[in-house]
Formats: structure tokens, C-alpha cells, sequence
């Protein structure tokens, strides 16, 4: 409860609840995932929580509140809740709030279906309060919370014939301020930033951000790995930081040539593309955050690994989430992967990775130095050690 | 690049040694125990399935699905001088984990299509690079840079309009290709005739001479071509037409009514 004092950093599960369900289309005969793949927050503006989640199809809108008061004392109807005989009735009382065990329930206030054709990658609120876009393989719309019968189409990248189709959508998010802009995200490794008041299709970008392809690095899993999996505005909004198979990269928002930082997450796993397409791990989609400041950037590897990159020291480090190797209140040990020659004691190979350990999301308390880590199916929460 | 700070990353936060730590928490986490599916690298399936593999002279080493045993290997492969054979066996695994997975990755539930465009594009490359690459002097297999080839571009074209009349309710199926007959009718997704049909197609069972011999080739060379393997089931069908109350009977049998 929020009464009671908040221990920094531990957390304790507040409410559980299922957000979708499984469902068959039988039009197309195809099962469409309960799995969720995309939650977030709006901001808070009264005492209950709200956010939105989606799966492949339909995105809904949760209002995760508490209570610990109940109604007692009906007039028309009896302590089960069923109707009284109004004959029956030769007094009135005003019913009264009486304390109750504190329950956290979760209501779904909105639905918004049927507007993708498409697998749904991300979700993102506008910083307007007012609105939201999700984004599909090929297209994106905009949301208002309050109507779920109609949405904006505000991209559409579908190719009038498939065949010519050759890139997708990857992610999308509005700026942090600027309730015009936003970004998205393609499988061909490029960014592009929209202004909804050029026009009602945002079919030509304002800005466009790719970087040129190393000729040295060629090969053919080129295109796969340059494919972007996250796209993040920074905090302050004036950067947006990309996420693709081997490196992290920030991008300043008046440089469309190139990223003015580049983060190796795994170089290591550049000679072992061909392995990594044939056990699909190439096509892994991993998160990427910033802190608070926008100074530390971080997102996941492999064998339950995530690195953090501080932009300003260009120090980096990799930690491990797993039970033997973080005891509570234990300072994580960094981790350090051997590329060959001869390992050391605490190294481990890259032959010796488990790439079934992948860290893919992951998230930063927005003013503390808190994060939470998912490994699998354990969820861990880390802080910063406090003097 | 990786330099891992020895005594743990300071935050910028709190001044000081720093470091990262998990507080004490009281519950264990709900789940059972991890899905370890003992993923490795080159522990993985063998290539292509159990027929057998096109033997290459590099193949023992550079090729996926092997267990590498020494770490030695990686760096030889790094280093390796691409000979025409090597590099043509190379590509044509690769080709052969391509197919695989579109084969595999059309089932009930509906594909990724960011993962098909991935994949088809990396076919077109292989195509194209397989398509200037010299004669080997070995031939590995004779049918391969023929048959298979125009099929490969029969398949790459055919997944993505496979795509588009499963997964797009609001558009008929673009182009219709075959001047055989095929029309406007695409098997649904998870049609088990047609798995068939692709993967004897192209993982060089016997019957792939059979499978041609109902086709009539001469239209073959300007416009792919598939037999339909079963009753096609058109997903854009009007009230009242053959194909509306065909889904309208279909409708009844699955849900029993």
C-alpha cells in the first residue's frame, strides 16, 4: 500500500490480471496470440493507474486501481446483493463505506480492435494526454482514447503488390514534447521522423536517418542484422537511440547521416551469423533504454548478459541476471566474454553462451537508478549501490 | 571495443564505487524452471533436413548445425580463402536454411511478416549471387541451378502473395499469377498438400520429374507456375458463389453445427 514507507528498490507484485485472450479468426483460419508484445504507461492524473497493452491485433486500455472501502447497508437489495420484496422494506438507511482488505483491481476501459491487418509491433502515448498510434508491419495509426470504433491511418508503407514488398515497420514512438512528431523504425535499418501537420498521410518523412553500410562488413546477413528491433527518443528529446542485431546506436535529430554513437552490444557474434540464422536467433528483437539524465544507456544480450553504455565516460559493462549469480544485496560481478585466445578464469567463451537465456526487455526507473530485467520468465529488479 | 569497468559501473547518481545489486525481496519469482533448450551454437538442427547434405570441401567446418569443438575453427573460418566451390556450397546451404524456414514457418498461427521479408530478401540475394557464380567443377547436383532455380523464383514470389490474401482482409489478391487455372485461388496457410508440394519440390526427392510432368512447361518460362494441389479455397469469396457456400459448408463442419 502507499502508506507504508517504500523500501528503495524492492518490489513486490501489486496486481496480476490477464489482459488478452487467445482467439481464432476463422475468416483466415489463423490463431492470433494472447501474448502480449507492447505495455505502456499513461501518465498518472488521479489516484488509479492506468496503461495500455496489445498483442498481435488489439490494443486495450487498463485501470488498475485499488480499493479498500465497501458499500454496506443497501436499501433494495440484501447482504448477497439479491433484490428485496419493496413491501418487505419498513425502513430506510443511508448506506456507509465501511473498511475492507485492500483489494487492486483491473478493469479494461477501452478496447481497440479490428484495426490491423497486421501484427502490431509498438504502441506509443502522445505526449498530448489525448492521443495514441500503434504501429503494424506496414502501417500505423492514431488513437484517441476516448473513441475505439474509428482510427487515423497515419502511414501506410504497403506496396500496391506484395511481391514488391521488401521492408516493414519495425517500431514507432511520438517525441517526448512535440505531440506532431514522431518516429519509426523499418527492417532495413533506417529511422524516419514524421510531422502529422504536413499532412494527414504521413507518407513523406521530414527527416530520414540512415547510416551508410560499411562495404567491409558485407555479407549476406547484412540487411538482417541492420534490421532496427527498438527505437527511443531520449528523455530530453533531442536524441533517439536505435537498437539492430549487434549495436546500439544514438542519433542526434539534426544529423540524418549518421549516428553520432555507436555501442557494440556483441561484436563477438559477427562470425557466427550463419549459426545464429539457422537457429533464428538473428531474428531476436531486443529493447534498448535510457536513464533518467539520458547519460547511460542499456539493453540485452544473450546468457541472461545486459550492457550498459555511459555516453559520457564511454565506460561500458555487462552483467548477468540469474539466481547463482546474484545473491540479494550482492554487488553484481561484471562479466566479460572470452573472443579467443586463451580465457581467463572468470571469462566465458562464446562458445559456451546459451542463446536460449535472452535478455530482450528491459527498463529504467525514470528518475532513480532502478531497473528491471527479464530473463526468461524471472523478472529482476537491480539498483545502484546507495553509500 | 567491451572494456568491463573492474569494480562495477558508477552511477551517475550516487558518486561513489558504485555498483549494481538485486535488494532483498521476500517472494521467489512464480514459474517453473526456465525453457532451456539447451541452445548452443552449432548444436542446432542439421541442415535441410534428413536427406543428404550437399558435400562441400569446406562444409565440415564453415557450415551451421555442426558442433564446432574448437575454438580454433571459428577462426579459421574467419580467415578462410572463399574458394568457387567452397563459397557456392556455402551459399547453397544457406539457401537450403532459407526454404526451410519459410516451410516451417507457415502453420496456424500467422507468420511474421518482417521475418518473410527478411528471409526473401536474403533469398534474392542468394539467388542472385548463385545465378553469377561459376560452373562448379563438381556438379553437385543436376537439376539444382536449372529447375530449382525457376522454382525458387516461383516460391519467393508465391510466399508474399501467400501473405498477402491470408493475412490483408480488405484487399483481393493482387495479381493473379497462373494462366493454369489458379485464378484468383490461393491455398490457405497451413494446407499440408502444399507443404508437401514446396518441400518436394525442393529438397530433391525422386519425384520432382513427376511433379513437372502435369505441368504444361511452355508457360512456364514467362510466368511461374503451381499445380493446385487440392479444391482451392478462395478467402474473398461472394455471397452466393461456389466458393461462399463451399466456406459456409466448411463453417458448419467446424463448429458442429
Amino acid at each position: 500500500s502507499k502508506n507504508q514507507v517504500h523500501r528503495r528498490g524492492e518490489y513486490n507484485v501489486y496486481s496480476t490480471f490477464q489482459s488478452h485472450e487467445p482467439e481464432f479468426d476463422y475468416l483466415k483460419s489463423l490463431e492470433i496470440e494472447e501474448k502480449i508484445n507492447k505495455i505502456r504507461w499513461l501518465p498518472q492524473q488521479n489516484a488509479a493507474y492506468f496503461l495500455l497493452s496489445t498483442n498481435d491485433k488489439t490494443v486495450k486500455l487498463w485501470k488498475v486501481s485499488e480499493r479498500d472501502k465497501r458499500p454496506e447497508g443497501y436499501n433494495l437489495k440484501d447482504e448477497e446483493g439479491r433484490l428485496r420484496d419493496p413491501a418487505t422494506i419498513t425502513t430506510l438507511r443511508v448506506p456507509v463505506l465501511r473498511p475492507m482488505d485492500l483489494m487492486v483491481e483491473a478493469t479494461p476501459r477501452r478496447v481497440f480492435a479490428n484495426a490491423h491487418t497486421y501484427h502490431i509491433n509498438s504502441i506509443s502515448v502522445n505526449s498530448d494526454y489525448e492521443t495514441y498510434m500503434s504501429a503494424d508491419d506496414l502501417r500505423i495509426n492514431l488513437w484517441n482514447f476516448e473513441i475505439t470504433n474509428q482510427s487515423f491511418n497515419i502511414v501506410d508503407i504497403k506496396p500496391a503488390n506484395m511481391e514488391e514488398l521488401t521492408e516493414v515497420i519495425t517500431a514507432a514512438e511520438f517525441h517526448p514534447h512535440h505531440c506532431n512528431t514522431f518516429v519509426y523504425s523499418s527492417s532495413k535499418g533506417t529511422i524516419r521522423l514524421c510531422d502529422m501537420r504536413a499532412s494527414a498521410l504521413c507518407d513523406r518523412h521530414t527527416k530520414f536517418f540512415e547510416e551508410p553500410e560499411d562495404p567491409s562488413n558485407r555479407s549476406f546477413f547484412s540487411e538482417i542484422i541492420s534490421s532496427i528491433s527498438d527505437v527511443k527518443f531520449s528523455h530530453s528529446g533531442r536524441y533517439i537511440m536505435t537498437r539492430d542485431y549487434l549495436t546500439v546506436k544514438v542519433w542526434d535529430l539534426n544529423m540524418e547521416n549518421r549516428p553520432i554513437e555507436t555501442y557494440q552490444v556483441h561484436d563477438y557474434l559477427r562470425s557466427k551469423l550463419c549459426s545464429l540464422y539457422e537457429n533464428d536467433c538473428i531474428f531476436d528483437k531486443f529493447e534498448c533504454v535510457w536513464n533518467g539524465s539520458d547519460s547511460v544507456i542499456m539493453t540485452g544480450s544473450y546468457n541472461n548478459f545486459f550492457r550498459m553504455f555511459d555516453r559520457n565516460t564511454k565506460r561500458d559493462v555487462t552483467l548477468e541476471a540469474s539466481r547463482e549469480n546474484s545473491k540479494p544485496r550482492a554487488i553484481l560481478k561484471p562479466r566479460k566474454v572470452c573472443v579467443g585466445g586463451k580465457r581467463r578464469k572468470d571469462e566465458i567463451s562464446v562458445d559456451s553462451l546459451d542463446f536460449s537465456k535472452k535478455i530482450l526487455h528491459t527498463a529504467w526507473h525514470p528518475s532513480e537508478n532502478i531497473i528491471a530485467v527479464a530473463a526468461t520468465n524471472n523478472l529482476y529488479i537491480f539498483q545502484d549501490k546507495v553509500n | 571495443m567491451a572494456r568491463g569497468a573492474r569494480e562495477g559501473w558508477a552511477s551517475p547518481a550516487s558518486p561513489g564505487p558504485g555498483g549494481w545489486l538485486r535488494p532483498a525481496n521476500r517472494r521467489p519469482a512464480a514459474g517453473g524452471t526456465p525453457a532451456n533448450r539447451g541452445s548452443q551454437l552449432g548444436s542446432g538442427a542439421g541442415l535441410g533436413g534428413p536427406e543428404a547434405r550437399r558435400r562441400g570441401p569446406t562444409e565440415g567446418i564453415m557450415v551451421g548445425g555442426l558442433k564446432r569443438k574448437h575454438s580454433d575453427l571459428e577462426e579459421e573460418e574467419e580467415r578462410w580463402e572463399w574458394s568457387p566451390a567452397g563459397l557456392q556450397s556455402y551459399q547453397q546451404a544457406l539457401l537450403r536454411i532459407s526454404l526451410d524456414k519459410v516451410q516451417r514457418s507457415l502453420g496456424p498461427r500467422a507468420p511474421s511478416l518482417r521475418r518473410h521479408v527478411l528471409i526473401h530478401n536474403t533469398l534474392q540475394q542468394l539467388q542472385a549471387a548463385l545465378r553469377l557464380a561459376p560452373a562448379p567443377a563438381l556438379p553437385p547436383e543436376p537439376l539444382f541451378l536449372g529447375e530449382e532455380d525457376f522454382s525458387l523464383s516461383a516460391t519467393i514470389g508465391s510466399i508474399l502473395r501467400e501473405l498477402d490474401t491470408s493475412m490483408d482482409e480488405t484487399e483481393p489478391p493482387q495479381n493473379p499469377v497462373a494462366p493454369l487455372g489458379l485464378q484468383n485461388e490461393v491455398p490457405p496457410q497451413p494446407d499440408p498438400v502444399f507443404l508437401e508440394a514446396l518441400s518436394s519440390r525442393y529438397l530433391g526427392d525422386s519425384g520432382l520429374d513427376d511433379f513437372f510432368l502435369d505441368i504444361d512447361t511452355s508457360a512456364v518460362e514467362k510466368e511461374p507456375a503451381r499445380a493446385p494441389p487440392e479444391p482451392p479455397h478462395n478467402l474473398f469469396c461472394a455471397p452466393g458463389s461456389w466458393e461462399w457456400n463451399e466456406l459456409d459448408h466448411i463453417m458448419e463442419i467446424i463448429l458442429g453445427s
